[in-house]
C-alpha cells in the first residue's frame, strides 16, 4: 500500500526541466531513460484563448525518492522545482490538497 | 497551493556554512562563477574526501530561492569536473594562432611572459594600447576593471565587441541619469522577510516587456519570482513578438514588431495622460519636465502607434488602462530595448511611464535598489585612479561616456582601432572570461581578423573555446565555483562564495594579485584572494557594517542583511546631502533629463524607426523580407556556455529558430530543417521549430552557438561561424548616446539548408522535432 503521492499544481509548471535532470542525477538514470518526464500541451488555441501547459509525469523509476524521505529530505523532483508547484502528500490528504488548489491540479501514486 | 509550506528540516538543513553528511561534506555556498547566470543561487555543494564537487542541491535556507534550483546549476558537477578543463597555462608561438600547436607552461612562466608583453607594449605605445575584454557580469565584472585601470595602468577596459555596450548598459545609464538610480521589479528580494513583510504588497499588474524572465534570469532577477507573484494574484500584459508560456498565461499578449517598443511606450503614455490616468500627486511633487513629456506624447496618437508596432488600437488602449489604473503596478523589463540602435528611447519611455503610474519605489512597483556594491567596493582597493581616462574609446565622441556614465570602453571605436590605427594603435588584449567570437561580438569574423593584427592576445577561461583556439597566444586556465572564493553584493543579502578545494586553475582575484607583483607591485599588496576580501570589509563605503564584521564572519553567517525602505526619496535615502528627492540635478525624477539635454541628446522619450527596417528600407527589406530577433534564452545554456555539457545538448542538440508555420510554408521549410539565416552581411544555420503565433515576418534565431564536440583548430573553430546568428548583425551602428545596438532588428531571408547536417557524438536518439520545446 503507497502511503504518499505526487501532488502536481500544473497551472504553474513552466516546463523548465528542473525535475527531469535532478532526477536523473539522484537515481543515476541514463540519458535516454526517465524517472520523471515533462509533457506539453500547446501552445494552441481552445476556443480562442490561448492554452500552454506542462505536466511532468513519474514513470516506473519513481519510487517518490523513498531513501530522501526517509533521511527528512524532499524528493529531488519537489526539493528543486522552480515554479515550487510539486508537492509529496500524505494518501488521505491529496483530495483536499487538490481541493485546495483550485483548478489544473493533479496527483500521482507513482 | 497558493504559498507552498516551506517547511525546513533543520537536522539536514543547517545555518552553518558547512558540516558533513556521512562521507560528504556539505557546504552552503553561492553559485555565481560559469558556467552559469546572474543569479548567484544558494547552493549545497556535495564534496568527498578528496574535495571533488560529486553532487549540487539548491540550498532551502537560501532566502527567495529557498531551494529551488534550475537545469544548468544542477549540472555544475558535470561542468567541473568535465574531461576537457584546462588546468595548467599553456602558450602558443603567435605565428601559430588557430593551429595546434600549444604548449603546457608553469604559472610563474605564464606571468612572466605576459607582464614582459605589458612592459613592452606600454613603453611602445603607451599603456592605452592594451584593452581588457570582459564577459557578462557575475565573479569576473570588477576583476576587468582592476587588471586593466590598476595592474596593466590602461583605461581600456570593454566587453567582447559587445556593439554599443547593449546589455542593460543602455537601461543603467538612462535610469541613472532619470532617477538617479536603478529600479526594479519588486518581488520582495530586498526584504528579510520576504513576501511576508507586512510592508510588501503583490503588484496588481505585471507588464513584462521585452524579455522572458522565467528563462532569462537576467541581472539578479529570479524570474520565477514572477510565477510566485501569480501565485499570489498577479496578473500579467506581456509584450512580446513571440508566444511565450508566461505570454499564454497573460491577461493581455501585444505582440508587437521588432525594434517598435519606444512607440508602443509612448502611446500607452498618449491614452494615460489623454485619459488623466496619471498619478497627480507624484507627477505634481516629484517629476520634472511632465509638461513636456505630455506635448512629445501628443505626437503618438494610438492610431499612428497602432501602424508603427502592428498592435491594434483596441488593445493598446485597453492594456495601458489597466496598467495605469492597477495600483501597485510593475514592469519587469529587459534586455531587447537594449539591442536597438536606439533603445534609449524606448528606456526613457517605460521610466516615464512608471513615474507618471506612482509605481516609483513603492511596494510593488519598481524599486530603488543597490547593485554590484561590495564589488565597488573591491574595484576601489585595487584601482585608485585611472590614467587616460580622457583617452578611453568613444569618451571623445559620446558625452554621456565622458561625463562617466559608463567606465567602459568602446568596442566599436576599438575595432577600427585595431583595423586603421586610429585614434591610437591597440597591441594587446587581455580576454577575461570573454567567448565574444561566439557570443557578443556583433560582426565576429571582423572582430577575429581586428584581433588577430595585435602582438599579443591573452585569454582566461575554463575550456578552449572558438575565441581561445582562433587568437590567444596565452590562455590561463580559470578556477570554477568550488575552486574560488569570491563575495556577491546584488540587492539582498550580501553573501560570499566559498573555496571548498584548490586545482592547478586559478581565480582572477588570484591572477590580478600574481600579475600586480610582477607589474606593479604597490597596487596589490596582498598574497592571497582571502586577505584581499578581508582588507575590503575593512574598507566598505558602500553599506554600513558593525564592528566586529570581516570577511571570515560574513562566511560563517552565510548572509548580511541591510536596512531597506519604501519610497526613499522621501525619506532623504537618496542624496549625498541628505536632502529628500531623487539622485538627480533637479532632485526630481525627470520625465526630461537634464544630463541627456547637456549632452545634446534628446531628453524626452522618442522612437525612431530601426535602420534597416520594411519602413526605413523598403528596397533592403524586399530582398530580406523578414526581422531576425537574436538573444532568446532557453532553459539549457547561459549564453555560450554549456554547449559542452552533454546533458543539456541531450536536451537542446542543435541552434533553434522559430518562426510560424505561415512563414516556413512561404519559404518550403519543415519543422526541424536546418534552415540558412542571410543578409547582406553574413549567414547562420540553425533547425526552424514553430512556434504558433509570432509578430508578422518575424523570426527569432538563439545565440551564442558553437560546437566543443567539432575541431578547434580550423579556420572555422568549433564550427562557430556555421552557427554564430551575430554574424548577421554590424558592429559600429550604436545609437547616438553611444549606447544601443541593432542586435534585434536584422532584417533577413531564409532558405531551407540542404547540405548541413552536423553530428553529435551520442548514441541517444534525437529527433530535432520530438525534442522541441520553445
Amino acid at each position: 500500500m503507497k502511503t504518499h503521492g505526487l501532488l502536481i499544481d500544473f497551472k504553474y509548471c513552466t516546463g523548465c526541466h528542473a525535475c527531469e535532470i535532478a532526477c536523473k542525477n539522484e537515481h543515476d538514470i541514463a540519458m535516454d531513460e526517465w524517472g520523471i518526464k515533462v509533457f506539453e500541451f500547446g501552445p494552441q488555441k481552445l476556443k480562442g484563448k490561448w492554452a500552454w501547459d506542462y505536466l511532468p509525469m513519474p514513470t516506473d523509476l519513481c519510487d517518490l525518492c523513498t531513501e530522501r524521505r526517509e533521511a527528512g529530505k524532499k524528493p529531488a523532483c519537489v526539493h528543486h522545482c522552480l515554479a515550487d508547484c510539486m508537492a509529496v502528500v500524505p494518501v488521505e490528504e491529496i483530495s483536499a490538497r487538490m481541493q485546495e488548489a483550485g483548478d489544473k491540479v493533479v496527483s500521482y501514486i507513482p | 497551493m497558493a504559498k507552498c509550506p516551506r517547511k525546513i528540516n533543520d537536522e539536514l538543513y543547517r545555518d552553518e556554512w558547512q558540516w558533513q553528511e556521512g562521507d560528504l561534506t556539505v557546504t552552503r555556498n553561492t553559485q555565481w562563477s560559469g558556467p552559469g547566470c546572474h543569479n548567484g543561487c544558494g547552493v549545497l555543494h556535495y564534496t568527498d574526501k578528496d574535495g571533488k564537487l560529486v553532487k549540487i542541491e539548491g540550498d532551502p535556507k537560501s532566502p527567495m530561492f529557498n531551494g529551488r534550483l534550475c537545469m544548468r546549476c544542477l549540472a555544475v558537477p558535470e561542468a567541473e569536473n568535465h574531461p576537457n578543463r584546462i588546468y595548467h597555462p599553456m602558450r602558443r608561438d603567435p605565428k601559430d594562432r588557430g593551429k595546434d600547436k600549444w604548449e603546457e607552461i608553469g604559472w610563474d612562466e605564464a606571468y612572466d611572459a605576459i607582464a614582459s608583453e605589458v612592459k613592452r607594449v606600454s613603453a611602445e605605445y603607451g599603456a592605452k594600447a592594451i584593452f581588457t575584454m570582459v564577459g557578462t557580469g557575475r565573479n569576473a565584472g570588477w576583476q576587468a576593471h582592476a587588471l586593466c585601470n590598476s595592474i596593466f595602468d590602461s583605461p581600456n577596459v570593454g566587453f567582447g565587441f559587445l556593439s554599443g555596450e547593449s546589455c542593460y548598459v543602455p537601461r543603467i545609464a538612462a535610469m541613472a541619469m532619470m532617477g538617479g538610480a536603478i529600479q526594479v521589479m519588486d518581488c520582495a528580494q530586498v526584504l528579510e522577510q520576504g513576501y511576508d513583510d507586512p510592508e510588501y504588497v503583490v503588484p496588481e499588474i505585471c507588464l513584462i516587456w521585452a524579455n522572458n524572465p522565467i528563462v532569462s534570469n537576467a541581472d539578479g532577477f529570479l524570474g520565477h519570482w514572477v510565477v510566485d507573484l501569480m501565485k499570489m494574484g498577479m496578473k500579467l500584459i506581456v509584450v512580446d513578438p513571440r508566444m511565450s508560456w508566461l505570454g499564454a498565461q497573460a491577461e493581455m499578449q501585444l505582440m508587437l514588431r521588432p525594434g517598435t517598443d519606444a512607440a508602443l511606450a509612448l502611446g500607452f503614455m498618449n491614452v494615460i495622460i489623454n485619459e488623466d490616468l496619471y498619478d497627480h500627486e507624484f507627477v505634481e511633487k516629484w517629476t520634472y519636465g511632465f509638461d513636456e513629456l505630455k506635448e512629445r506624447v501628443r505626437d503618438y496618437p494610438v492610431d499612428k502607434v497602432a501602424e508603427i508596432t502592428g498592435v491594434p488600437v483596441e488593445k493598446i488602449v485597453a492594456a495601458a488602462r489597466r496598467y495605469a489604473t492597477a495600483k501597485p503596478a510593475t514592469v519587469q523589463w529587459g534586455l531587447k530595448l537594449d539591442q536597438q540602435t536606439d533603445g534609449m528611447g524606448a528606456t526613457q519611455a517605460l521610466q516615464c511611464l512608471w513615474a507618471i503610474t506612482g509605481n516609483v519605489d513603492v511596494p510593488g512597483g519598481n524599486i530603488i535598489v543597490n547593485t554590484g556594491y561590495i564589488q565597488n567596493d573591491a574595484r576601489r582597493l585595487v584601482v585608485k585612479h585611472v590614467t587616460d581616462v580622457d583617452e578611453r574609446f568613444g569618451n571623445d565622441l559620446f558625452p554621456l561616456r565622458k561625463m562617466g556614465v559608463t567606465e567602459m570602453s568602446s568596442t566599436d571605436i576599438l575595432i577600427e582601432a585595431l583595423e586603421t590605427g586610429k585614434p591610437y594603435p591597440v597591441k594587446m588584449l587581455y580576454l577575461q572570461s570573454t567567448n565574444c567570437l561566439a557570443n557578443m561580438a556583433a560582426d565576429p569574423q571582423r572582430c577575429m581578423k581586428g584581433m588577430l593584427t595585435c602582438d599579443t592576445i591573452v585569454v582566461s577561461d575554463y575550456y578552449m573555446t572558438p575565441t581561445a583556439a582562433a587568437t590567444a597566444d596565452i590562455f590561463l586556465p580559470l578556477a570554477m565555483s568550488t575552486e574560488r572564493v569570491g563575495c556577491r553584493g546584488w540587492y539582498n543579502p550580501l553573501r560570499t562564495i566559498n573555496k571548498i578545494h584548490e586545482t592547478e586553475a586559478r581565480s582572477d582575484e588570484q591572477i590580478i594579485i600574481d600579475l600586480g607583483k610582477r607589474v606593479n607591485p604597490e597596487a596589490t599588496p596582498w598574497n592571497t584572494p582571502e586577505e584581499f576580501w578581508e582588507d575590503v570589509m575593512t574598507h566598505l563605503e558602500t553599506i554600513k557594517v558593525p564592528e566586529d564584521f570581516s570577511y571570515k564572519k560574513l562566511q560563517e553567517d552565510m548572509y548580511f542583511w541591510q536596512p531597506t525602505a519604501y519610497r526613499k526619496y522621501e525619506k532623504g535615502l537618496l542624496r549625498s546631502d541628505g536632502e529628500e528627492g531623487f539622485n538627480t540635478p533637479t532632485g526630481l525624477f525627470e520625465l526630461k533629463s537634464t544630463m541627456l539635454e547637456a549632452a545634446g541628446l534628446d531628453p524626452l522619450p522618442y522612437y525612431k524607426e530601426p535602420d534597416p527596417s520594411p519602413v526605413s528600407n523598403p528596397e533592403y527589406a524586399a530582398e530580406y523580407p523578414l526581422i531576425c530577433t537574436t538573444g532568446r534564452r532557453s532553459w539549457e545554456f547561459f549564453h555560450s556556455e554549456h554547449r559542452n555539457l552533454r546533458s543539456m545538448r541531450e536536451f537542446h542538440r542543435w541552434p533553434r529558430v522559430e518562426m510560424t508555420q505561415e512563414v516556413a510554408d512561404r519559404y518550403g521549410i519543415k519543422e526541424g530543417d536546418w534552415v540558412l539565416i542571410e543578409n547582406a552581411q553574413g549567414s547562420a544555420r540553425e533547425v526552424c521549430v514553430i512556434n504558433p503565433k509570432m509578430a508578422p515576418d518575424t523570426i527569432c534565431a538563439e545565440h551564442g552557438w558553437w560546437f566543443p564536440e567539432q575541431e578547434a583548430h580550423s579556420s572555422n573553430p568549433f564550427g562557430v561561424f556555421d552557427v554564430n546568428i551575430n554574424q548577421l548583425v554590424p558592429m559600429c551602428k550604436e545609437g547616438p548616446s553611444g549606447f544601443g545596438a541593432p542586435y534585434t532588428t536584422q532584417m533577413c531571408r531564409i532558405s531551407k539548408c540542404e547540405d548541413f547536417d552536423p553530428e553529435y557524438p551520442s548514441d541517444v536518439p534525437y529527433d530535432n522535432v520530438a525534442h522541441f520545446s520553445l
